[in-house]
């Protein structure tokens, strides 16, 4: 994790330490997140529409993005996500799954390491029969901030995309579901991939990513609708 | 059955069998799905059907080269029990058919160490099946 540079300011990022202490239960209400690898650095990154995480008929709060978002996951089977503090705002990230070149997430051991042959009654499996397969795996994480970026170079190595679900804290802290989601917020879905060497077996970061981003969101978006 | 006819279903049953393997592997190999053991996968296909359909090829080639048949040949051709055809015949396919099965399987595993431990777990049940492949089809065209 050495690799990212944290840069951070406003109402969110002032929740963020570097002295989180990790496996610890906190039940104070000044809990603070865990930084988030700053700049995300990204292999795709897709603006998700604001109207579709607001509140039409109220105030949006960072507490309704959350519940909106983490609705879309759970459809989605995404049980599990971690919470990041980031300048301006929050990150919301999953576990390291499987995708198919189609974008869809592995039909099975989606959340495993473990590569299974897909169904013989899929086309990934008739492709994978001509082509060969490539172990696909991504982490999809929402951004919510009111700051601007810019990328550079530097890219999180397996280990470290990874491990984005365990250092993650498990919810977002009441204060921050407070604060207003307001028109300077942007959600941005950031995907990071990884593929692996068919001949070393070793999983490497791909930037650019293989597909475009709307392909990994297709069904996050038309749970979102 | 006839001898004559049942040669002809066990014929067309490797030769569909050998085309479309060969093709597949053609394929895999101009996709290198076997990176730079492409070689090694052949190594390893060309014995498990080659043997074979090489004497079935064979066969037929010295039928085509002998003379047509005469009259009374025609009107009095060898025939074969046709329980014998089906046994080869089931036979050939369960073998061609694992063959398929494990090309297929094996090429959806990643990485390239992991296709070919696929291929090789095959080997035994091939030698298997295989040995009575090839039984079977001696004591078929032993009887020319």
């Amino acid at each position: 994790m050495s690799i990212f540079i944290i840069t951070g300011c406003g109402d969110a990022a002032r929740t963020n330490t570097s002295s989180s202490k990790r496996g610890n239960v906190n039940t104070n209400s000044d809990f603070k997140l865990p930084l988030f690898p700053f700049p995300p650095n990204a292999s795709v990154d897709y603006p998700i529409d604001a109207s579709l995480i607001t509140n039409q008929s109220g105030e949006t709060t960072f507490g309704f993005v959350d519940d909106r978002l983490k609705q879309a996951l759970g459809v989605n089977g995404y049980e599990q996500v971690g919470y990041y503090a980031v300048a301006g705002g929050f990150v919301m990230t999953t576990a390291t799954e499987q995708f198919e070149s189609t974008g869809r997430p592995a039909a099975r051991n989606r959340f495993s390491e473990i590569q299974s042959p897909p169904s013989a009654f899929s086309v990934e499996f008739w492709s994978n029969a001509l082509k060969g397969k490539t172990g696909r795996f991504r982490i999809i994480a929402f951004m919510i901030t009111n700051q601007n970026f810019i990328e550079t170079n530097e890219t999180p190595s397996y280990s470290a995309g990874r491990n984005l679900i365990v250092g993650g804290a498990k919810f977002l802290p009441t204060e921050m579901r407070s604060l207003p989601f307001t028109g300077d917020h942007r959600c941005l879905a950031l995907i990071y991939e990884y593929g692996q060497d068919r001949r070393t077996g070793e999983i490497k970061y791909v930037r650019p990513g293989t597909l475009a981003a709307k392909m990994h969101l297709n069904s996050l978006l038309n749970a979102l609708k | 059955m006839t001898m004559t006819r049942g040669k002809y279903i066990i014929g067309s049953l490797w030769g569909i069998g050998f085309l479309v393997l060969f093709i597949l592997m053609t394929v895999q190999s101009v996709y290198v799905v076997y990176e730079d053991r492409t070689q090694e996968a052949w190594e390893w296909f060309t014995p498990n059907i080659l043997p074979t359909i090489g004497l079935i090829v064979g066969i037929f080639i010295v039928d085509w080269a002998n003379p047509a048949p005469t009259a009374a040949e025609l009107s009095n051709p060898v025939q074969i029990n046709p329980l014998l055809v089906g046994v080869t015949f089931i036979f050939s396919l369960t073998h061609l058919a694992i063959l398929l099965i494990i090309i297929l399987i094996a090429a959806n595993k990643a990485p390239v160490t992991e296709i070919f431990s696929s291929l090789k777990s095959a080997n035994l049940p091939l030698g298997a099946i295989q040995g009575l492949v090839t039984l079977t089809l001696g004591i078929f065209f032993k009887k020319i």
